[in-house]
Order: structure tokens, then C-alpha cells, then sequence
């Protein structure tokens, strides 16, 4: 069986590429999937803690968290592309440096 | 518990509400092809939304449930709920005619304007994760919509993206935060996770990570130090009314979820999480009130006004008195009750400036100092609500601002947190500055201000002088206030 604590780990290592995405890249995309790969790796979190954590199993909250979880990275992907689009269509351009309107 | 019909009734509010939304929504389709009527549409709302008020303050009266499982209506809960509706309706009447002739699409701004008062009202009652990340997320997307409504307008779309980025990273952070709560003790529910916390020590290892992941996510929204970079650029980019919102419903549910969380499911090591709030205070207050001194432009200074309000409203929290061995009923100043005073003085404060700042600006064009300079030459009661405003934002005596920071400092200084008390007191000297430079640009200044024309909407003038009242009236008379305060903090108080 693989233990619990690599379950962990791997979701540490994607919330870190995540971050690491997100705080790193100047494009608006690659920072939006930067924030895909956090949400993912509390995902794994989750359904690890369900299967192997202190009560394994005995109700679904979990697995139903994780599924919440999905349904709402969706909605966010489709507001933040709309948002980007948005921004897109007046500037013709995503990269955060050049949105520099605002700002002082 | 059977989840029926009769189980929901504590829900009514939100329900109405929620059904106003879709009814907006509907009645869009079936406008055709020309739309509905944008006025037809405000008006919709502000009727939902002040049944969702009057249903939240019949509720008053009755015994703390649990609905559902997940929902807490109590009176903490009604509180944060009475200022959200109120903050909600308020923005609602004045900014309704600003933002129908912005705006492209009515019937969608206003049907998700009544749904992100749905959400945090949920935030603000929701005793379990799932639903307080849902809900949060909900609140946040919603708004990322309406601060990028104005869609031909460059600041406003770039507001809504910069307010995307930030919001969603550190929702994803909050996110992972609570999987460690829930990994640690199995459960997703407040009191189960702080019973669990407080029943067993070998779980210390999983509070720091959690209380660290989660306070950054809450911290984000009350625009707290270190997360608040996108507070200046998305009040300034959003159109005006979404800005008032943001700065006083939007911000008490950040505080109402983090007291929750913190005095729930943590209540058990608050010895290590209020050196944190009260290091992040003095940051965000010093960071706010520096900042707001060099600024140019209203909003913008009001932006990181509130940023610096952010750091005395954490004061309270981080000055919340263990109950252990403490009668509860003896403390006047219990931290708690604080913040929920300062949170009610701060909406009718706050809504009230970024109300005047809005009739400004639909009356010469902007919001840079340059159009406040002699307004009260131009629109003399503007300017004399306005310096009422600008008072209680620094504190002065009989405005609500001060019975606000009374209780916070004075729960602080109780605490003998005299280090946190003394940076506090620093703060509100130096923001007497940048509120009373506005004062006087716009009193005394004999430079000639930017041409107006026109006159505020009756809305924006009712509005306005509602919030004087309210601002006047709980620096007048507060007991009733406090009362208030006191049974809603006690509630929570008890429970951990």
C-alpha cells in the first residue's frame, strides 16, 4: 500500500509548481493554470486524507469536497478567461507587466 | 435531522433573495431582443433585497439553530447578515442610476448582485468548510464579474483581472489550508475540528500550516498585510458603487468567516495565533496609512484607507478574551463586540464616502483631489457629508468611527497589549492627515476646483443622509448598538 505521507507530498510538490507558476510567469494564462495546479493539488490532499486519514472512509466528506472543488475551479476558469478576453480585445495584450493603468 | 421544507425556514432570507436573482434572470430572456428595463431591474433588487433584510431582522428574535447541517443562524451570524443586506441596499439605491447608464448588460449585474448578497450571507453563517469555501468562492467570483463590468472601460476590465489573479491564488491557498484541517481530525465541521484540536496535542504539528494557509486566504479578503496589493487597483478601477460594497459587506464577511474559524476551530491555541494577527495589524496599518498619505486620487486614498481600518477592525480580533475562566457576561469589552460595532460604524461610514465620491464624479468627471477642491462652494452639503464621513473615518468623538475604536483599543489595552494599543494610536494620528487634507481642499481651498454640473440623484442624496444619520447616531446614542454587539459576540464566545 502507499503510504499516506507520499499522497502528501506529491500534492506539496504540484501546490508548489502551482505557486511557483503563479508567482514566476507574466502571462495571464500560465498564471491561471498556476492556480489550476493549486486547486488540483488540495484536491489530491483530500482524497488521500479520506482513504488513508484519521477516520478513513466513514463518510464521503472528502471525495464530496474534492468534487465540490472541481465544480468551482471550473466556474473560475470560465470568469478568469472572460476576464482575460476581456482585457485582450481593449489592449491586445496578457501580459501582467503591461497592465499597468493602475497603479501608485 | 430530516432536511425538509419546514428545516429551511431559517433559510427564508436567502431564499427570497436567491429567487430574486433568478426571477431577474428570467424575466431577461423573455424581454426579447431589446433587454428589460434596467430601472425595472434596480428596482427588483432593491425590493429582494430589503425583504432579505426585514426576514434577517424578524430572525432576531429567535433561538441560535442549525439548519441543514452546515448553516448557524444565530445571532453572530444575523449580524454580519444585517450588515451585509443593509451595505447591499444602501449601494443598491444610490449607485443604481450610475452604474444603469454604464453598464451593458442589467438584467446579468443585477441578478449577480443579489446572488453575491446570497453568498455572503452563507459566509457568514456557515459552520462547516465545505460550505464557507463554496460560499467564499461564490462571493469572489461573483465580484471578480462586477468589478470588470464596465468591459469598454481599460480600468475596469484591468481591476477585474488583477482582482482574478490575486483572489483565486489566494483562495487556492485558503483551500489548501483547510485540507490539512480536515486531514488532522477528519471532520469539516468548526466545533468537531476544535474539540479535536483542543482533545488532542500530537495534532499541534497540522495547526501552524492550517492557521498560516487559511489566514492568508481570510487575509486577502479583509485586505489585510501582507495580501492586500489588489485592494488599491480594484477599488479604483470598479465602478464606484461595487467599490463601496467591496469595502464594507464584502470585508465584514471576511471578518465574520475568520472569527468563526479562528474561535471555533482554533480556540484552542489562540496563544499562537494572536501574536500573528496582532503583527499583521501593525503592518497593515502602517502600510495603509503611509501609502494613503501620497495618494492623488479618492478612491485610491480611500482604498488604502480602508486597508489601514482593515488593520484596527484585526485589532479586535486579536484582543478576543479567552473564556476560559472568565465570565463571559462581566466583560464590556470582550474584542469581539469591537469588531462587530466598528464593522456597523465602518459600513455607514464608508458607504457614505464612496456615495459622495460617486456624486462627485458623476457631477465634474473624476475623483482626483483636483474635483474635491472647493466643493463645498459647489455642492455645500456633499461637503459637509463628507467631512462627517472623513471625521468618523479618523475617530473623532461622537461619530461612529470613535465608539468603533473605543471598543477595539480598549479591549486591547484591557488585554495589556499596550505595544498593539500605542501603534494603534500612532496610526490614527497619522491618518488625521490625509482625511483632514481632503477636508481641507474642499472647505478652505481658494483655488478653483474642476467645473460641475447637475445635481446627486435623489437616490445618492437619500442615501447619503441615511448614512450621516447612522454615522451621528451610533456616535450619539450607542448603547443600543453595543447591546447588539454584545449578545452577538457572546454567542460565539460560548461556543469555544
Amino acid at each position: 500500500m502507499v503510504p499516506l505521507s507520499w499522497y502528501l507530498i506529491v500534492a506539496a510538490f504540484v501546490f508548489c509548481c502551482g505557486l511557483y507558476a503563479v508567482l514566476g510567469r507574466r502571462n495571464a494564462i500560465a498564471v491561471l493554470m498556476g492556480i489550476e495546479l493549486m486547486l488540483n493539488a488540495a484536491n489530491i490532499n483530500l482524497v488521500a486524507f479520506w482513504r488513508y486519514g484519521v477516520a478513513p472512509m466513514q463518510n464521503l466528506d472528502g471525495q464530496i469536497f474534492a468534487l465540490f472543488v472541481i465544480a468551482v475551479a471550473a466556474a473560475e476558469v470560465a470568469v478568469g478567461l472572460a476576464l482575460v478576453i476581456s482585457v485582450y480585445r481593449n489592449r491586445r495584450t496578457v501580459n501582467l507587466d503591461d497592465l499597468n493603468l493602475l497603479k501608485g | 435531522m430530516e432536511i425538509g421544507f419546514t428545516s429551511l425556514a431559517p433559510l427564508l432570507p436567502e431564499i427570497f433573495v436567491a429567487v430574486g436573482a433568478l426571477l431577474i434572470l428570467i424575466l431577461d430572456t423573455t424581454a426579447g431582443k431589446q433587454g428589460g428595463s434596467s430601472r425595472g431591474y434596480l428596482a427588483l433588487t432593491v425590493i429582494f433585497l430589503l425583504l432579505g433584510l426585514v426576514g434577517a431582522i424578524v430572525q432576531l428574535g429567535g433561538d441560535a439553530q442549525t439548519t441543514a447541517y452546515v448553516v448557524d443562524v444565530d445571532a453572530f451570524s444575523l449580524f454580519t447578515k444585517i450588515i451585509v443586506y443593509t451595505a447591499m441596499l444602501l449601494t443598491a439605491i444610490a449607485g443604481g442610476g450610475y452604474l444603469n447608464q454604464r453598464i451593458s448588460g442589467a438584467a446579468e449585474f443585477w441578478s449577480s448582485y443579489l446572488f453575491i448578497s446570497v453568498a455572503m450571507a452563507f459566509a457568514a453563517s456557515a459552520n462547516n468548510l465545505l460550505l464557507i469555501f463554496v460560499a467564499i468562492e461564490f462571493l469572489s467570483i461573483t465580484s471578480y464579474i462586477l468589478v470588470g463590468s464596465l468591459r469598454e472601460d481599460l480600468r475596469s476590465s484591468e481591476a477585474g483581472l488583477k482582482y482574478f489573479l490575486y483572489g483565486s491564488v489566494a483562495s487556492a491557498i485558503m483551500l489548501y489550508g483547510m485540507t490539512f484541517m480536515y486531514g488532522a481530525t477528519g471532520s469539516l465541521n468548526l466545533t468537531a475540528i476544535g474539540v479535536a484540536f483542543a482533545e488532542n496535542g500530537e495534532l499541534n504539528g497540522a495547526i501552524v500550516p492550517a492557521v498560516i494557509l487559511v489566514l492568508a486566504g481570510l487575509g486577502f479578503k479583509t485586505s489585510l498585510a501582507p495580501f492586500f496589493q489588489w485592494t488599491p487597483d480594484t477599488y479604483e478601477g470598479a465602478p464606484t458603487p461595487v467599490t463601496a460594497y467591496l469595502s464594507t459587506a464584502s470585508k465584514a464577511v471576511g471578518f465574520a468567516v475568520m472569527a468563526r474559524v479562528l474561535l471555533l476551530a482554533f480556540g484552542s491555541s489562540s496563544a499562537l495565533w494572536v501574536p500573528v494577527l496582532g503583527g499583521l495589524s501593525v503592518l497593515t496599518m502602517f502600510a495603509g496609512n503611509l501609502m494613503a498619505l501620497r495618494q492623488t486620487n479618492i478612491k485610491r486614498m480611500l482604498a488604502y484607507s480602508s486597508i489601514a481600518q482593515a488593520g484596527y477592525i484585526v485589532l479586535g480580533l486579536a484582543a478576543v478574551v479567552n473564556t476560559s475562566g472568565v465570565d463571559v457576561a462581566t466583560l464590556s469589552m470582550n474584542g469581539l463586540n469591537g469588531m462587530l460595532i466598528y464593522l456597523m460604524g465602518y459600513l455607514f461610514t464608508n458607504i457614505g464616502a464612496f456615495m459622495v465620491v460617486m456624486a462627485v464624479e458623476n457631477m465634474s468627471g473624476g475623483s482626483d483631489y483636483s474635483h474635491f477642491t472647493g466643493l463645498a462652494r459647489r455642492a455645500p452639503w456633499l461637503a459637509i457629508s463628507m467631512f462627517v464621513f472623513l471625521l468618523s473615518l479618523v475617530g473623532i468623538p461622537l461619530t461612529a468611527g470613535f465608539v468603533g475604536k473605543f471598543f477595539v483599543f480598549g479591549a486591547t489595552v484591557q488585554h495589556q497589549y499596550y505595544f498593539l494599543a500605542a501603534m494603534a494610536l500612532i496610526n490614527v494620528a497619522i491618518s488625521a492627515f490625509y482625511y483632514m487634507s481632503v477636508a481641507r481642499l474642499m472647505f478652505f481651498s481658494t483655488e478653483e476646483g474642476a467645473p460641475s454640473t447637475g445635481a446627486p440623484g435623489i437616490g445618492a442624496q437619500a442615501t447619503v443622509a441615511i448614512c450621516v444619520f447612522g454615522v451621528l447616531w451610533i456616535g450619539i446614542y450607542p448603547p443600543m448598538i453595543i447591546d447588539w454587539a454584545n449578545t452577538a459576540s457572546r454567542l460565539l464566545m460560548t461556543l469555544f
